[in-house]
């Protein structure tokens, strides 16, 4: 009888099992896709409303009366990526007024192109914000203590959008993007935090810029920004012009094991658009003796800014290391410091890790 | 028959038993009710209990079914709370079972092999992004294939060469859980993604933030299962405390039954795993101290286990949530932050029995 009963009792669980694993995920999956494809139909009315808005006769009397851009600006629609890394869509009717941001680039973006005032509440700096920022940032609730806010203080809060990276949206934060969305609150994450493994762009922080800049009706200070840093490399091309292309490592010590930033880094590539070669292209990690064989004319030591003194710790470990010493940049001073927020997800900041890059390349430019 | 081999705790008796047990049946209740007053923000507790009166019993102002107030209520709060209570209530079971399926009492149950297992899985989902068909939770869900892989594998390893036994099994168990383990290692190395393997880390501490009611109905109704049905168990579960010999000698082949046991056990741990990720030490203080109180009688110790299990990680969860303000703990990292100690104090105390031959 007892057999009998436990019998049961492991193929009710059997049966159970198999169903949820059958049931769960199909039924996870059109859950998602219902809600995405409710909210890019929601996108979709909303932008036909938009569109039959202005065609429609009142519409047309208010905007004769009055003209200005600002009406015909939105809605926009934008682009940007969930926590799988799929491309969603999403639509802004007015530039959102309560405007969470987490992580550096997220923060300092607002902060430059001076929409402080939209911010509700921001978190996450891995080093201080520039010195020109630090009035702006005082405007925008940072909260110090917390390093990301969890998901009842964000719902408590009621954002309008969430400005972070990709991470914070897994369902161990704040939950995926479309439930927010599909609640009222927009999200855009950074577009080199996008998982998936796509390779890290500085088109993709252009991209990034000008994106907030369409969200918030503030395109000619996004252009600007995007300008500059376009301009920087330009002119850095001119003036080096038929120069032989300097040999780069980008590397980063990281415990016991050398991190090497590659071709599809976003360091990796302001360096390939400033005209240098890196000598390592692929590999996420390289060890002493292939650095030593690689033997760049350039090398760039990463840093986190956390904590003082760490830029030249960081630099001791190669310079200072005696299997190094033969290395033709230790012997020609050329190893230089860059700080990792210069050249990851940096958006605003990376200007400065192109200007880092380019002066360590070609030092007589920037004398 | 075999009542010599169970030793007593300080508790003895049916009563107390009984007692002991509708005491914390009550407390689970409790917990439950004054968890959810508990969070990061400050939500009135009159609130709290209209938006769940209104939406249990329909009673009250309609307002209290929707808006932010009713969702972090609804569908944050009370739903990690039962997350919470269903997998205290799986990992303390499945910690007993354990330490009686191969014999030793520092078994956990993770101990063959099907932590590494859940972290290549969702190792592999987070960095090589399989299991992408799966949709939504997809580290979860192959997390939870890399769990019970894995204690399939075990059972096939300690089955080579001859029939596996407590000790086998355990050799198995580690073979498995190293190959993991460096397979791991090895994504996690080769992969150039900082974001993912900060990801992964994260996920490992464990966590019930992500929980759902579609997920606590898949993991509650594995862990009564499971509980019922260990609870069916509990004389084969003695039996394995007194070894092989003894048990043939009683009438009993705990062969079959100990690989029945190990992948019932598995697939409740793999959901647990798929819903919260892993969370340490509950398997195994747990179980020590009702064993402790009550002796190590799994006709009584099962159930215990089971409602202190599901008690313990309400509360757990709640203390990650309080413990720094506006962000939460991974409650991983809490259960072994006290459950070491704990278990440290127990090895160090003489008076302690596991029962069996020791």
């Amino acid at each position: 009888m007892k057999k009998a009963i436990s019998l049961l009792l492991v193929l009710a669980m059997a049966v159970n099992l198999a169903a949820c694993a059958s049931e769960k995920n199909p039924a996870k999956d059109s859950a998602g896709g219902t809600s995405l494809a409710a909210e890019s139909e929601q996108g979709q009315t909303e932008q036909q409303q938009g569109q039959s808005e202005q065609i429609s006769p009142t519409e047309q009397v208010s905007q004769t009366e009055q003209p200005s851009a600002k009406d015909s600006h939105y809605p926009v629609t934008v682009t940007t990526y969930d926590f799988e890394g799929n491309e969603i869509q999403t639509t802004y009717e007015k530039a959102p007024e309560k405007v969470l941001c987490v992580y550096q680039g997220c923060v300092e973006i607002m902060i430059a192109l001076e929409l402080e005032g939209h911010v509700a509440a921001s978190y996450g700096l891995d080093n201080p914000v520039k010195e020109e920022w630090e009035a702006g940032l005082s405007k925008m609730n940072y909260n110090e203590d917390v390093f990301a806010p969890d998901k009842e203080t964000v719902l408590m809060m009621e954002p309008d959008l969430i400005l972070s990276w990709g991470s914070i949206f897994s369902d161990k934060n704040l939950g995926d993007a479309a439930e927010w969305i599909a609640n009222g609150t927009n999200t855009y994450i950074s577009s080199n935090t996008r998982s998936g493994g796509h390779p890290r762009t500085l088109e993709n922080e252009y991209a990034d810029i000008l994106n907030i800049g369409k969200i918030f009706d503030v395109e000619e200070k996004a252009q600007a920004i995007v300008d500059e840093m376009k301009d920087e490399i330009a002119s850095v091309l001119s003036q080096t012009q038929g120069q032989d292309a300097p040999r780069v490592a980008i590397i980063e010590f990281l415990n016991d094991n050398i991190t090497n930033y590659g071709a599809s880094q976003l360091g990796g590539d302001m360096v390939t658009q400033l005209g240098g070669v890196l000598v390592e292209p692929e590999a996420s990690s390289v060890g002493k003796e292939d650095l030593l064989e690689l033997d760049p004319d350039v090398v760039f030591v990463v840093y986190m800014a956390r904590t003082e003194g760490v830029e030249e710790e960081m630099r001791g470990k190669l310079v200072d290391d005696p299997a190094f010493s033969d290395l033709s940049a230790v012997k020609n001073g050329r190893v230089y410091t860059i700080m990792l927020g210069d050249m990851y997800a940096s958006t605003v900041r990376s200007i400065d890790g192109i200007r880092t890059f380019a002066a360590g390349m070609y030092p007589e430019l920037y004398e | 028959m075999g009542g010599q081999n169970k030793k007593e705790g300080l508790f003895r008796g049916t009563p107390v038993w009984v007692l002991t047990m509708v005491l914390l049946l009550a407390a689970l209740f409790v917990s439950l009710l004054t968890a959810v007053t508990i969070g990061s923000t400050d939500i009135p507790i009159e609130d709290v209990y209209h938006v769940i009166l209104y939406k249990i019993f329909g009673a009250g102002d309609p307002s209290y079914g929707e808006g932010n107030l009713f969702r972090a209520v609804w569908y944050l709060r009370l739903p990690r709370l039962v997350l919470a209570a269903g997998i205290g209530m799986g990992l303390a079971v499945c910690g007993v079972v354990m330490q009686a399926v191969v014999k030793n009492p520092l078994a956990d149950p993770y101990v063959l092999g099907i932590s590494s297992g859940a972290s290549l899985g969702a190792t592999l989902a987070i960095l090589a992004g399989a299991g992408a068909v799966f949709g939504g939770n997809s580290i979860g869900f192959m997390a939870f294939l890399g769990a019970f892989g894995v204690s399939l594998l075990v059972v096939t390893l300690a089955n080579m060469g001859g029939r596996a036994n407590s000790v086998k099994l355990l050799l198995a168990g580690m073979a498995a859980s190293s190959v993991c383990s460096a397979f791991s290692n090895f994504i996690v190395y080769t992969a150039h993604d900082r974001e993912g393997i900060q990801t992964v880390t994260y996920w490992m501490m464990g966590s019930m933030a992500g929980a759902t009611w579609e997920q606590d109905g898949a993991v509650l109704a594995v862990a009564l299962m499971g509980l019922l049905f260990f609870w069916t168990q509990h004389r084969n579960l003695n039996l394995m405390l007194l070894g092989d010999e003894s048990a043939i000698t009683l009438g009993t082949d705990l062969h079959r039954w100990r690989q029945l046991y190990l992948l019932v056990s598995a697939a409740m741990v793999g959901f647990a795993v798929y819903a919260a990720g892993m969370i340490g030490f509950v398997g195994l203080v747990v179980p020590h101290v009702v064993r402790m109180l009550f002796g190590t009688d799994h006709k009584k110790l099962i159930p215990l286990c089971a409602l202190s299990g599901a008690v313990f990680l309400v509360w757990a969860d709640v203390a990650c949530r309080v413990l720094i303000e506006g962000t939460e703990l991974p409650i991983g990292i809490l259960t072994s932050m006290i459950g070491a100690p704990v278990f440290i104090y127990l090895m160090s105390r003489k008076k302690y029995g596991f029962g069996g031959g020791d």
